[in-house]
């Protein structure tokens, strides 16, 4: 007999998601469904509204990568537009786009999901001198890693779980088996995690350089950027490399690190040995390192196909809405998309904390439209980057 | 005053943000007087120079506010004329 588990929300992500999973009778996951829980409507609120409002308005979807979104619904204005950009303005709005690439990644694996993986009650039990040691297992040089920084964060979070009040500690599942890391690497990982609250400041003064603020910049325009006098500035081109040094060395010696420290303990997990679930891949070319020329090259793989690098072809994106609350004949192409809401609501089911509301898998269960290239679903993001190296060209 | 004249309030300009690192009008942008209630509706469209426009909500409500204290001030002059009248009979 198979149950169903709710998790709502997760809260490991930046925005709104729920998760529910069918368990066989060994506690083995059997199906699974994720869904965005909030109706954003962005498009509908453009609708009436000059195309120049368009980036300003569209970055308020979300609260940490809202650099994204601002180029990206500005680009989409100039794209329809047949504007071209000067080669200055494409630089620095790259150069935006590094530092919010670096705030981004540091505060996803340390401050959004590093606590699933690093037990801080444990951590409190170790011995700074061995971790010390063992923080040089992983970079000849770590930061915020040696006896008398690790005593002091020992210290200070120590504190904390005295007063009682435990804040972003609270309410996890310390001591929980599948924690992996010895109480020694917990202390490494926590004395990082604070660090990294340091080093993610830093990375967004180098967005608000030349973006004005972090979150939300307000310095890109169709037709491009209008921090000129930042760009013309040799004080802040440099102010921006200092900051962009920090973030970088803890990058190389705090982060890496961190990551082949967790590689190694969690390595041998079900989630990572079992293989990916959709195995195409699609990335675009961006950061740009001379006129034409970017540090990721564009490509696209189907099924797995990973001799045959393509080439994106944008008309062949689709959003499909079958299982999304919106009314739709069939995929779209964003060109002629619609956004009208649909809600179907939920359907009440036996789950494992009585009878709950629970999502409509058959149906309609989630706000997220869903992407196709070639009527396949498709994996983006960070290690599709990766993609574009296999190019033989 | 914040950065869009009268009609907004924030510390901005004295502030900045980001640790002090700078703030829209640094940043060669128009503010879009972003806490300000309404301002989405208000304030936009953002990329056109605020005097060239009507400020349709904020530009009414003031307009409405100085007729309403204009009316006030009537109704005050005629509600001590009518006290007047009363007292004086009063004092007699």
């Amino acid at each position: 007999m198979s149950k169903r588990v709710v998790i709502d929300p997760i809260t490991r992500i930046e925005g709104h998601l729920r998760v529910e999973v069918e368990v066989d009778d060994n506690n083995v996951i059997t199906k699974a469904w994720s869904s965005s829980t909030l109706w954003r409507g962005i498009e509908v609120i453009l609708k009436g509204r000059t195309p120049m409002d368009v980036g300003l308005i569209v970055q308020r979807i979300c609260g940490v990568c809202t650099y994204s979104h601002y180029r990206c619904g500005t680009e989409a204005v100039e794209n329809a537009l047949g504007v071209k950009i000067p080669l200055n303005a494409k630089y620095l709005r790259s150069l935006m786009q590094s530092s919010l690439y670096m705030h981004d990644h540091i505060v996803h694996f340390y401050h959004l999901h590093g606590l699933d993986w690093v037990d801080v009650v444990s951590a409190l039990s170790a011995d700074p001198a061995l971790a010390a040691k063992v923080a040089m297992n992983y970079s000849d040089a770590p930061i915020a890693a040696g006896e008398g920084e690790l005593k002091a964060v020992q210290a200070r979070v120590k504190g904390l779980v005295e007063t009682g009040k435990l804040g972003a500690f609270a309410n996890a599942y310390w001591g929980n088996s599948t924690y992996r890391f010895t109480p020694e690497q917990n202390l490494i990982a926590l004395s990082h995690y604070l660090k990294a609250l340091e080093v993610q400041r830093v990375a967004a003064e180098m967005l608000a350089i030349f973006g004005g603020k972090s979150p939300h910049p307000q310095s890109i325009v169709v037709g491009g950027v209008t921090s000129v006098r930042d760009m013309l500035s040799p004080a802040r081109l440099q102010e921006w490399k200092q900051k962009h040094a920090i973030v970088q060395d803890f990058i190389e010696r705090a982060y890496q690190a961190d990551i082949v420290m967790a590689a190694e303990a969690f390595g041998t997990e079900a989630s990572v040995l079992g293989g990916v679930n959709v195995s195409s891949f699609l990335c675009g070319d961006d950061f740009i390192m001379a006129d034409g020329q970017n540090l990721f090259k564009q490509g696209v793989i189907i099924k797995g196909d990973l001799a045959n690098v393509m080439d994106i072809n944008p008309d062949l994106i689709r959003e499909d809405v079958t299982h999304a609350w919106y009314k739709a004949d069939g995929a779209q192409h964003p060109y002629e998309g619609t956004t009208i809401p649909d809600y179907t609501g939920f359907v009440e089911r036996d789950t494992v904390y009585g009878k709950l509301p629970t999502l409509d898998g058959d149906g309609k269960y989630s706000w997220v439209k869903s992407p196709r290239y070639q009527d396949e679903p498709v994996e983006v993001g960070h290690s599709c980057l990766l993609i574009g190296e296999l190019r033989p060209w | 005053m914040g950065c869009k004249g009268s009609y907004t309030y924030n510390n901005c300009p004295t502030e900045r943000f980001n640790h002090h690192t700078s703030w829209p009008v640094l940043a060669g942008h128009g503010c879009m007087g972003c806490s300000e209630p309404n301002f989405w509706d208000d304030m936009a469209d953002f990329e056109k120079p605020l005097g060239r426009q009507l400020l349709h909500g904020i530009d009414a409500t003031a307009d409405t506010i100085g007729a309403v204290i204009l009316g006030a001030t009537v109704v005050g002059i005629g509600a001590h004329a009518v006290a007047s009248v009363f007292a004086k009979p009063l004092e007699e």
